[in-house]
């Protein structure tokens, strides 16, 4: 007599092959990002010219040692490459960024939808709209890629303040000294540089995430980039005192 | 009640147990995900690339993320119009004459049979669900549980086309030309594997592609069903997010009617 045949055995085996290469591929790495900056055995990183306490001229700032406790973790070593044209214009694509020539990008970069348009911005800190002083006369200082600076415009006109477009807090100190503004209206993240006037934050403006970027589609090294934030948070300094929450793609 | 819900539950039982049993099917299940992820998807990635001045307007995924959600459904596809290739086997071979001459429900029978084809079909898509984190997708549980709706409503619809088709055709040959006649160029003009620029009028699409891949992927309502599946997966949508669900809920009513018209004539 024949012995009987399991009639889903067949099934049962292609089953269990088809999911081994499923999960195999999981791991596969997707590109090769990662694999080029250890090759090279540094990390480009673009920033803008300028921007204290994030990014300070001298190749200084904490966004700039966020930047290279990063290349560290990665275990090459940071390559600073200064972008002039980061910030002349409204538009980043004037900016005369290039992704051959930047591997992280930091500098004031917000996570939102602009930036995720280029970037995927990984989150570092979370920040928060306010206003020092008070009207008539507000200075906006909002030299973030990515901040929507229609929205603070309107929360500004709303309230019938006068509007100063201010480009650098070291212009916003001199605006404030000399009385031209009564206020300014920035991100707490400026603080530091900034005079010791009240401060009081628009909730209505919301929390803005300071992200260091990763060129969209740079899969293995936003991976490693992500794992080095998260160590870094694990041991708090002045540029990492958020948990790094990584954003879910065109979410 | 309870004896259509068994002729139900046995009918359905039956189809899962039939596919089951057949191990191509489940190889077509695994093949298509890795060919079309790690292949196509990996392969194709830094000719999407979206840096700055490489493509003419910049979306918020990669290339392998957009047709993430496509494969998905070409995985649920292919399973559901399959699963309609019994209808011309239990014909042929008599099972129909028998159980239409027992006292089981014809809404019974053909509900079994809808269903069978739609779980496995929506199994099948789950599966490739498991390359999320190949594709930097986040597949929290939240995600995960939305996505399975439109994929639900996606392998009803499929299922019952499929259904349809069977209800017309005479041989197993003509079944398996005419599905994949209608599988490959539906899937394909549903923007399925190349975006249209969604920040653009028709006009604008119209100076990019050639007008009519635009008007015959607007036409496509699969077009709608994969974006409202990229919408819940990817948080990206090309189209109205409310005509997504609508052309989704109504051409899945629409076709699960029709191919009750078709069982029931038969």
């Amino acid at each position: 007599m024949k012995p009987h045949k399991n009639p889903y055995r067949a099934s049962l085996w292609t089953f269990l092959i088809g999911l081994a290469l499923l999960l195999l591929a999981r791991q596969l790495p997707p590109d090769l990002s990662l694999a080029l900056v250890q090759q090279a055995g540094a990390l480009r990183v673009c920033h803008p010219p300028s921007l204290p306490p994030l990014v300070e001229s001298g190749g200084e700032g904490l966004e700039v040692e966020l930047a290279r406790q990063i290349a560290e973790a990665l275990g090459v070593e940071a390559q600073l490459n200064l972008q002039v044209g980061w910030g002349q214009g409204q538009d980043p694509v004037d900016w005369g960024l290039r992704p051959e020539s930047c591997d992280l990008l930091v500098g004031g970069i917000l996570a939102g939808p602009e930036t995720r348009a280029l970037l995927t911005p990984l989150p570092y800190r979370r920040s928060h709209w306010g206003l020092w002083g008070q009207g008539p006369k507000v200075g906006l200082l909002a030299p973030f890629w990515g901040a929507d600076r229609l929205a603070l415009v309107e929360w500004l006109e709303a309230r019938g303040y006068e509007i100063v477009y201010l480009e650098s807090p070291a212009e916003a100190q001199g605006a404030l000294r000399r009385g031209d503004i009564t206020g300014l209206l920035s991100l707490d993240a400026l603080k530091p540089v900034l005079p010791a006037l009240p401060w009081q934050p628009v909730a209505e403006l919301g929390e803005a995430q300071l992200s260091v970027g990763v060129w969209k589609g740079r899969t293995t090294l936003k991976r490693a980039v992500a794992d080095a934030l998260r160590q870094s948070a694990r041991m708090p300094t002045p540029a990492a005192p958020a948990k790094a929450k990584e954003p879910a793609p065109g979410r | 009640m309870v004896y259509f819900l068994q002729v139900l539950y046995a009918v359905w039982a039956r189809e899962l147990k039939r596919s089951l049993r057949e191990s191509g099917q489940l190889m077509g299940a695994f093949s298509r995900p890795l060919l079309w992820v790690l292949i196509f998807g990996v392969g194709l990635s830094p000719f999407f690339r979206t840096g700055l001045r490489e493509t003419s307007f910049l979306v918020p995924f990669t290339y392998v993320q957009f047709i993430f959600p496509a494969v998905a459904v070409l995985n649920i596809m292919y399973p559901a119009v399959q699963a309609a290739v019994s209808l011309i086997y239990d014909r042929e071979f008599g099972f129909f004459r028998e159980i239409f001459a027992s006292p089981a429900a014809r809404p019974a029978v053909f509900l079994g049979k809808l269903l069978g084809g739609a779980s496995l079909a929506l199994l099948q898509g789950m599966l490739v669900l498991l390359l999320a984190p190949f594709v930097d997708v986040p597949m929290p549980w939240g995600v995960f549980w939305t996505c399975l709706l439109p994929m639900l409503l996606i392998a009803l619809a499929f299922t019952a086309l499929g259904l349809i088709i069977a209800s017309r055709m005479r041989s197993f040959e003509g079944f398996g030309v005419f599905a994949n006649t209608l599988i490959l160029p539906l899937y394909f003009l549903a923007s399925s594997i190349f975006p249209l620029d969604p920040s653009l009028t028709i006009e604008q699409q119209q100076q990019i592609f050639p007008p009519w891949l635009v008007f015959l992927v607007r036409i496509n309502p699969l077009t709608y069903a994969i974006d409202t599946l990229r919408g819940v997966s990817i948080g990206f949508q090309q189209f109205d997010p409310t005509a997504g669900w609508l052309v989704l809920s109504l051409g899945t009513a629409l076709l699960v009617g029709w191919a009750y018209y078709e069982f029931n004539r038969r």
